[in-house]
């Protein structure tokens, strides 16, 4: 660190503290929405903020852009090298697309816009942006990004996560009453012209037992679905809340200890 | 002022509202609690109403098959009205008990009426009566563990101070009739 470097990370930490400690009460505040929230089960589970767990199973024919995998819910993010080898994000994309949760009693259909998502990466690839993968390439000139060119000048990291059929998820989100669609083509009709396949039928079977929808909610805001157990989760939560307890008050000082002390022996501005 | 007095102060006040900040992050987790009890015993309403309206329509469907079992309709009538009066949690546990048995015992006795059992109005108020049952079960799971979340929270530190400040006390389980835990003593008429 050269000593023109301290005043900015002063002023970082003294702008960081703050919002760190802010932050922390965030997070024990989901810690315990989701310790006092029992889970419940999909069949009787009412509307409102809900609990629930359960296997995944796609909705859409989706297809996760970077791995080429089959699954029901992809995100994924782009990142270039920063300074000090940083990794500075510059784009997120995910699906969007909504997905069934199934338990032992019940379906419930998943909306995972807005949803903060704790799923692990399984793709992550850093290569140099002047000679990407076709694969990379193509989505950036897919995604119409204005800035790809300039990104492309250094190095590039590539993530993306996803939910695939099966996996077990944890889902704390607002339940609300399913949209009844209407069926622009009904099974005997599928069925006489050779249309109806497998895929088709068993998705029919999901949506005719869907509960509920499961979304962010208009006025509680937590939405999370996540891979981890509702303990594991509560753990991170709470370790980070109390990390942020300390580490904010004690970036703030630090940062502000810095200015002060500068100012007191007159090393500002001159 | 000297910089170690600002930081000094500043440390202060980061520990005073970090205190206050804690305590109202518990005093508003327990009033979220308290509702969500009272929420979920509401949804528990919700399905019983569902059910309520539903036995009219099953009484009159058995009653046209069913003239000599008098005895069985009052039963349910009985239940319907001690779930009327009920006030309590226990007295509601109570009533709703008797009229789940009550219902089990129609529908034990319908199987000795196979044209009723053949009438497609009664296997779908019997599976609905069913679904329905199922779910009220499942709901009062949910309230169980809510109020088991709640008296843990009450009886620990330090929480227990600002449940105590707010006057809350232990909120009532719903406890099974002691007759539900029993076995089930199934008897076959054996024919000849």
């Amino acid at each position: 660190m050269s000593r023109i470097d301290i005043p900015i990370y002063a002023t970082l930490a003294l702008a960081a503290g703050p919002a760190m400690f802010w932050r922390s009460f965030r997070d024990l505040r989901t810690r315990r929405l989701i310790q006092n929230t029992p889970t419940a089960r999909i069949r009787s589970m009412s509307m409102g903020l809900v609990e629930i767990e359960g296997t995944v199973a796609p909705r859409s024919a989706l297809v996760a852009p970077f791995s080429g995998r089959p699954c029901a819910y992809w995100e994924v993010d782009i990142a270039t090298r920063a300074r000090r080898n940083a990794w500075s994000t510059v784009h997120r994309n995910a699906s969007g697309h909504p997905f069934y949760l199934r338990d032992e009693t019940g379906v419930a259909l998943v909306y995972p816009k807005g949803a903060q998502c704790k799923i692990n990466f399984q793709v992550e690839e850093q290569c140099l942006g002047i000679s990407l993968p076709d694969l990379y390439a193509q989505y950036l000139h897919d995604q119409r990004l204005t800035m790809s060119a300039l990104w492309r000048l250094g190095a590039m990291r590539f993530r993306e996560r996803l939910l695939e059929e099966g996996q077990r998820v944890y889902v704390l989100g607002s339940a609300c009453p399913r949209a009844r669609a209407t069926t622009i083509s009904d099974g005997e009709e599928m069925q006489a012209t050779g249309t109806e396949d497998m895929r088709a039928r068993r998705l029919q079977t999901l949506d005719d037992e869907t509960a509920a929808v499961v979304r962010r909610g208009e006025n509680e805001p937590t939405f999370i679905i996540s891979q981890q157990s509702e303990r594991d989760l509560t753990a991170q939560l709470g370790l980070r809340a109390i990390g942020e307890l300390i580490a904010g008050p004690a970036l703030t000082l630090l940062g502000l200890g810095y200015w002060l002390y500068a100012m007191h022996a007159g090393q500002v501005f001159k | 002022m000297h910089p170690g007095e600002v930081l000094g102060t500043v440390a202060v006040l980061f520990a005073i509202v970090g205190l206050v900040g804690y305590w109202l992050s518990i005093y508003n987790s327990l009033v979220a609690l308290k509702n969500s009890i009272m929420r979920s015993w509401a949804n528990i309403d919700v399905l019983l109403k569902q059910r309520h309206d539903e036995l009219p329509k099953l009484v009159k469907t058995c009653e046209g098959y069913m003239q000599h079992e008098r005895a069985v309709f009052d039963k349910l009538s009985e239940a319907r009205g001690a779930l009327l009066k009920a006030q309590t949690v226990a007295q509601r546990a109570e009533a709703e008990n008797l009229l789940t048995r009550a219902l089990g015992q129609i529908f034990a006795v319908a199987e000795a009426y196979p044209d009723l059992k053949a009438n497609q109005g009664f296997l779908q108020l019997q599976s609905r009566i069913s679904e329905l049952e199922n779910q009220i079960a499942d709901r009062r799971e949910f309230y169980n563990d809510t109020v088991n979340t709640f008296n843990t929270r009450l009886g620990q530190i330090p929480d227990k101070w600002v449940a105590g400040w707010l006057n809350y006390v232990t909120a009532e389980l719903f406890h099974v009739d002691q007759g539900d835990r029993q076995d089930v003593e199934i008897k076959f008429a054996m024919a000849g």
